[in-house]
C-alpha cells in the first residue's frame, strides 16, 4: 500500500550504492537459489518496504501487514487486478444481483474451516458486513449498506441503500470475512484498536513466527482449495532501505520481491539466467495540470506538452525499457482491453515533436515562453529523471518547466487541496476501469480548491457528460451499456486531456526462477504479482509453485 | 539539600519547555496524518468516497481546538500515556519505542563507551608524549572526525560488505533470513554482534578524534601545573605521574562531555541507522516525521528529551560532589 515510499524512500543511498554496484559488476554472480523440494519448500519474500514489521494483522488498520488481506483473511471473490473482468470464487461460490442492484445474493463454499477448526458459515459473513454497517470507522470502503442476512447456512443476502453494481469490487472482492465466534465479544473500539496478533482466518497461510525483521507463514494444512498452497513456508524479511533489499534480491537470497532496482538488466537479470522480472501495467503515471488557473487551464498548452514529450525515450533511458508509453485515453492495457473504445483502437500520441507543440501554441495564440512549475515528491529519483527529460523537451517548444520537489507530506497537502500548477503522480491498481476513471474524473468527489480532497480528481475536472456516464455505469449491470459509456469517457479524455498521460507506471516484481515457478506474467496475468497489492498477494502466494 | 532542589526545579521547567515544543513543532508540518495515509493507500488502488472519514474516525486523533489538544497532551504525558501510533496504527507508541530502543541503546551506547575510552586513553598518551611522533594521531583522527558520516558509512559498506571484501553484513540488526529468534540465545547474539561491527566501527572512527583532541590538550596544560612538577621532584615513576596525577585531573571535562553524550545515545545515530538499515530509534523517528505521525514523534522526542535532561542532571549533581566549588550558592 505504500508503494512509492517503498521503492524510493532511500533514493539517495540507493543511487550511491547502485553506482558502487556498477563498479563491481564482476562481483558475486554465484547467487543461485536454495534448492527447494516439495513439502519442505521455503519461499523468502520482501515487499521492498522500508522499515520493520509490526505484529499487526487487524484488517481495519491502515497499517496491517500485507499478508493480512488475502493470505490470512479472505474476501468472497477474487477480482483479478491484472485482468479486468476475471472474477474467481474464493470464499463465495457464486453471486447474483437482484432488486435493481440493491441486493446481492452470495452462495458460499461449504467445506471451509477457520484455522482454529470451527466451520465457516453464513453467520460469519453476515457478522462481517453488519460490523461495517454499524460503525463508520469499520466501513472502510464507504459501502452504502442497508442490512445483510443469512439465507441458510451457506447463503447470504446483502442489501444496499442504492444500486451498488459499482461497489461489487469493494463489497465482494475487498471486504474480508472475520470469524464471528472470535470477534463478536469485542466492542467496536476494541476491534479497531486491536493488533490481532494471533489471527485466525480461513486463508491458505497461518502466522507461525514473528519478529520485526522476519515473519514466517506456514501452509494451512486444512486449506479448502485442493492441492493449494504449494509452498510450505513463506518467510517475509524486512529491510530499512532498498539499498539493502536490492542487495539481497540481487544475490538470490529473495525468491519473490517487489523492489525497484536501478539498471535492472545489469544488476539483476544478467546475474542468473533464471532471474525474472514481471512488469504488468497496473497504473498510469500522469502530469496532473491545474484546470482552473494558470497556463495549463488552456487546452492548447496541455496538448502542446503532450505533443512534445518523447515517452519512448523516457521508458528506454529511465526504466530500462519497462514503463512503456501509454495511450491518449490513458486506458491501462492489456488489463482493460475489453473496454477499449473501437474508435480509439489505434490512437497514439503521434511522433513527439517540439515544432508540432510550438504550432499548437501558435494557432491558439498562446504567448510564449510559458512558465509552469511541476511538483514531485522529493526523493522519487525516477520521477526526477523523467521530469528533467520533459523539461529539456518542452524548452524548444516555448514552455519553461520548473521542477519543485516538496517533501511527501507537503506534496500530499498541495495535491489534496488542489494548490498546484502541475504535479506528477500515478493512479490505478484497480480491476475495474470504472473505478479507475471515477477516481481521476468524477467531479462529485472533489470539494472546491482549497479544501482537502481524499478521493481523487485532484485537479477538479468537471464535465457533465463524464459525470452522467459515470453514474449511468454505476446504475447498471449491463456490460454493453457500461462499455459504451466508458468508450465515451475515453474519447472525452483523449480530447480534453484533463491529465496528461505519460507511461505505464513501472511495477517491476522480481522472481527467482531457481526457487519459484508459476508466477503471474504479462501472458498469464492470473493476479497482480506485486507483493504489496491486496488481496492479490494471497491469490499469488497460494498459486506459486516450488521450482523443479 | 537546597542545591538538589534548585537543580530539580530548573530541570522541571526545562522539561516543560521541551514538551511544549514537542507538541507544537510537529504540527507545523503541512498536511495531516489522514491525508498521508490516504495518499499512501492510493499508491496501490483508489480510495472510495467515505474511506477518509472512516479512517479519521478510526484513528480518533484528539478532539477540540489546539489549546484543548495541548491540555490532553500534557495530561497524557504526565500519566505516561503515549497513545497509539498513526503510521503503524494501532500499535502503541510505547511498544514502537520499546521495539527499537534497545538496538540503539546497546549499539550506540557500547560504541560511545569504546570511543571515549580509546580516545581519552590515546589522548592522555599523546599529551604525555607531546611533540613526539605519537602526536601525529591528533591530526589523523581529527581528519576522520571531519569526514561526512554518511559517506564514511557507505565506504565501509562498499569495502567490507558488498564490493571488495564480503566479510561483514551490510544491513539489518541480525541475520533476518536465518530464522533466528530474537532473545537471549547464542546464535542470535552472535549474529547481532556480527551485524554491529560495521555500524559500531563507523561511530567509533568518526567520533574518537573529538575525545582524543580534548584529552590531549587538557593533558598538556595539566602537565605544566605545579603539582606535577612537585610529583616529578619527589621522584615518582613516570607512569604514576601520568595516570595518577596528570590524567586524573585532565579527564574531568571529558567526563562531563561523556555523560552528556550518553544522553544523546538514546536519539541514536540517525545517519548510521539509515545507512546500515539498523532497526533503532533514529530510523523510527525518520519514519514518524515523514508520516506526520504526531503521537510517535512526540513519544520519541519525549524519550530523547528526558534522556538528555537526565544525563545533564546527573552530570550537574556529580559535579557538585566531585568539585565542592560548584555547590556553593546563595
Amino acid at each position: 500500500m505504500t508503494r512509492h515510499w517503498r521503492m524510493r524512500s532511500i533514493a539517495t543511498v540507493a543511487a550511491a550504492v547502485a553506482a558502487a554496484g556498477l563498479l563491481a559488476a564482476c562481483g558475486s554472480g554465484s547467487g543461485g537459489g536454495k534448492s527447494s523440494t516439495g513439502q519442505s519448500s521455503v519461499l523468502t519474500v520482501t515487499t521492498g518496504s522500508a522499515g520493520t514489521f509490526e505484529k499487526n494483522f487487524n484488517q481495519f488498520s491502515p497499517n496491517a501487514e500485507v499478508a493480512t488481506n488475502g493470505m490470512i483473511y479472505e474476501p468472497l471473490f477474487f477480482f483479478d487486478t491484472a485482468k479486468s473482468g476475471v472474477i474467481q470464487p474464493w470464499l463465495g461460490r457464486s453471486y447474483a444481483w437482484s432488486n435493481g442492484g440493491r441486493t446481492v445474493t452470495v452462495q458460499l463454499r461449504q467445506n471451509v474451516k477457520w484455522t482454529d477448526g470451527k466451520p465457516f458459515t453464513s453467520a460469519d459473513v453476515v457478522y462481517s458486513f453488519n460490523l461495517a454497517l454499524k460503525n463508520t470507522a469499520i466501513n472502510k470502503f464507504g459501502l452504502p449498506l442497508a442490512n445483510s442476512a443469512a439465507d441458510g447456512t451457506y447463503g447470504v443476502k446483502i442489501n444496499f441503500t442504492k444500486p451498488a453494481y459499482s461497489y461489487a469490487y469493494y463489497a465482494l472482492g475487498r471486504v474480508e470475512i472475520l470469524p464471528q465466534h472470535i470477534w463478536q465479544s469485542d466492542s467496536p473500539s476494541q476491534i479497531t484498536t486491536s493488533l490481532n496478533a494471533h489471527p485466525v482466518g480461513t486463508g491458505a497461510y497461518e502466522l507461525s513466527s514473528f519478529s520485526p525483521q522476519a515473519m514466517t507463514f506456514t501452509a494451512n494444512p486444512h486449506y479448502y482449495m485442493a492441492g493449494l498452497p504449494k509452498f510450505k513456508t513463506l518467510r517475509f524479511v524486512s529491510y530499512n532501505s532498498n539499498t539493502s533489499s536490492d542487495a539481497a534480491i540481487e544475490n538470490g537470497t529473495i525468491g519473490w520481491a517487489g523492489s525497484f532496482i536501478p539498471s535492472i538488466q545489469k544488476l539483476y537479470l544478467s546475474r542468473n539466467k533464471k532471474f525474472a522480472v514481471t512488469d504488468i501495467p497496473l497504473s498510469t503515471a500522469f502530469l496532473v495540470p491545474n484546470l482552473h488557473s494558470g497556463p495549463t487551464a488552456n487546452l492548447a498548452v496541455r496538448q502542446a506538452i503532450s505533443a512534445a514529450i518523447d515517452r519512448g525515450y523516457i521508458s528506454n533511458t529511465v526504466y530500462n525499457g519497462y514503463a512503456s508509453p501509454t495511450n491518449p485515453e490513458a486506458l491501462i492495457l492489456p488489463n482493460y482491453r475489453a473496454q477499449l473504445a473501437p474508435s480509439l483502437a489505434s490512437a497514439s500520441f503521434g511522433t513527439p515533436s517540439a515544432s508540432r507543440a510550438k504550432s499548437i501554441l501558435a494557432s491558439a495564440h498562446v504567448k510564449t515562453p510559458v512558465s509552469i512549475t511541476v511538483d514531485m515528491v522529493s526523493g522519487y529519483t525516477d520521477y526526477l529523471s523523467d521530469l528533467q527529460i520533459i523539461q529539456s523537451e518542452l524548452k524548444p517548444a516555448g514552455i519553461n518547466l520548473t521542477i519543485a520537489q516538496p517533501a511527501f507530506a507537503s506534496f500530499i497537502s498541495d495535491q489534496s487541496t488542489g494548490n498546484f500548477q502541475m504535479l506528477m503522480d500515478n493512479f490505478g491498481y484497480v480491476p475495474d476501469p470504472y473505478d479507475y476513471y471515477y477516481s481521476i474524473l468524477a467531479s462529485s468527489v472533489a470539494p472546491p480548491i482549497g479544501q482537502a480532497d481524499s478521493v481523487g480528481d485532484y485537479n477538479r475536472f468537471k464535465n457533465a457528460t463524464v459525470d452522467s456516464m459515470l453514474s449511468q455505469i454505476a446504475a447498471t449491470n449491463d456490460t454493453a451499456t457500461q462499455n459504451a459509456d466508458l468508450a465515451q469517457i475515453e474519447q472525452i479524455f483523449a480530447q480534453q486531456l484533463p491529465e496528461i498521460p505519460l507511461f505505464n507506471q513501472q511495477d517491476e516484481i522480481e522472481f527467482d526462477g531457481n526457487v519459484v515457478a508459476n508466477y503471474p506474467t504479462l501472458s498469464n496475468p492470473y493476479a497482480a504479482p506485486a507483493v504489496y497489492i491486496q488481496p492479490d498477494i494471497g491469490w499469488v502466494a497460494m498459486h506459486l509453485t516450488p521450482a523443479k | 539539600m537546597r542545591f538538589i532542589a534548585r537543580k530539580l526545579g530548573f530541570y522541571l521547567a526545562a522539561a516543560w519547555v521541551a514538551l511544549t515544543v514537542n507538541f507544537f513543532l510537529p504540527r507545523f508540518i503541512p498536511g495531516n496524518p489522514v491525508q498521508v495515509l490516504i495518499a499512501r493507500m492510493q499508491q496501490s488502488g483508489p480510495t472510495p468516497p467515505g474511506e477518509a472519514q472512516a479512517l479519521a474516525k478510526l484513528l480518533g486523533l484528539g478532539s477540540g481546538n489546539i489549546v484543548q489538544r495541548y491540555g490532553q497532551y500534557i495530561d497524557s504525558v504526565a500519566h505516561l500515556r503515549l497513545g497509539l501510533s498513526v503510521s503503524d496504527f494501532p500499535t502503541s507508541v510505547s511498544s514502537e519505542i520499546a521495539s527499537s530502543i534497545f538496538w540503539t541503546l546497546i549499539l550506540v551506547g557500547v560504541a560511545t563507551v569504546i570511543s571515549f575510552v580509546l580516545g581519552v586513553g590515546l589522548g592522555a598518551l599523546a599529551g604525555w608524549k607531546r611533540g613526539t611522533r605519537l602526536d601525529a594521531i591528533v591530526p589523523a583522527t581529527t581528519l576522520l572526525t571531519a569526514m561526512p558520516y554518511f559517506w564514511f558509512g557507505l565506504i565501509l559498506v562498499y569495502v567490507f560488505a558488498t564490493n571488495v571484501f564480503h566479510v561483514l553484513p551490510a544491513s539489518n540488526g541480525y541475520d533476518t533470513s536465518a530464522g533466528l529468534t530474537v532473545g537471549f540465545n547464542g546464535p542470535f547474539i552472535a549474529s547481532a554482534a556480527e551485524h554491529s561491527i560495521l555500524p559500531a566501527l563507523s561511530i567509533i572512527v568518526t567520533s574518537i578524534g573529538g575525545w582524543l583532541l580534548g584529552m590531549r590538550n587538557m593533558m598538556v596544560s595539566t602537565l605544566s601545573e605545579d603539582y606535577v612538577v612537585a610529583a616529578e621532584a619527589k621522584g615518582l615513576t613516570s607512569s604514576r605521574i601520568m595516570i595518577g596525577y596528570a590524567a586524573r585531573n585532565a579527564v574531568l571535562p571529558s567526563i562531563s562531555g561523556f555523560a552528556i553524550s550518553l544522553g544523546f545515545v538514546v536519539s541514536g545515530a540517525i545517519a548510521m541507522e539509515y545507512v546500515f538499515s539498523y532497526p533503532g530509534l533514529g530510523f523510527k523517528l525518520v519514519t514518524a516525521v515523514s508520516n506526520d505521525d504526531y503521537p510517535l514523534m512526540q513519544g520519541i522526542f519525549l524519550v530523547i528529551t528526558l534522556a538528555v535532561l537526565g544525563a545533564n542532571l546527573v552530570v550537574d549533581l556529580l559535579h557538585g560532589f566531585i568539585d565542592p566549588r560548584t555547590r556553593i550558592a546563595r
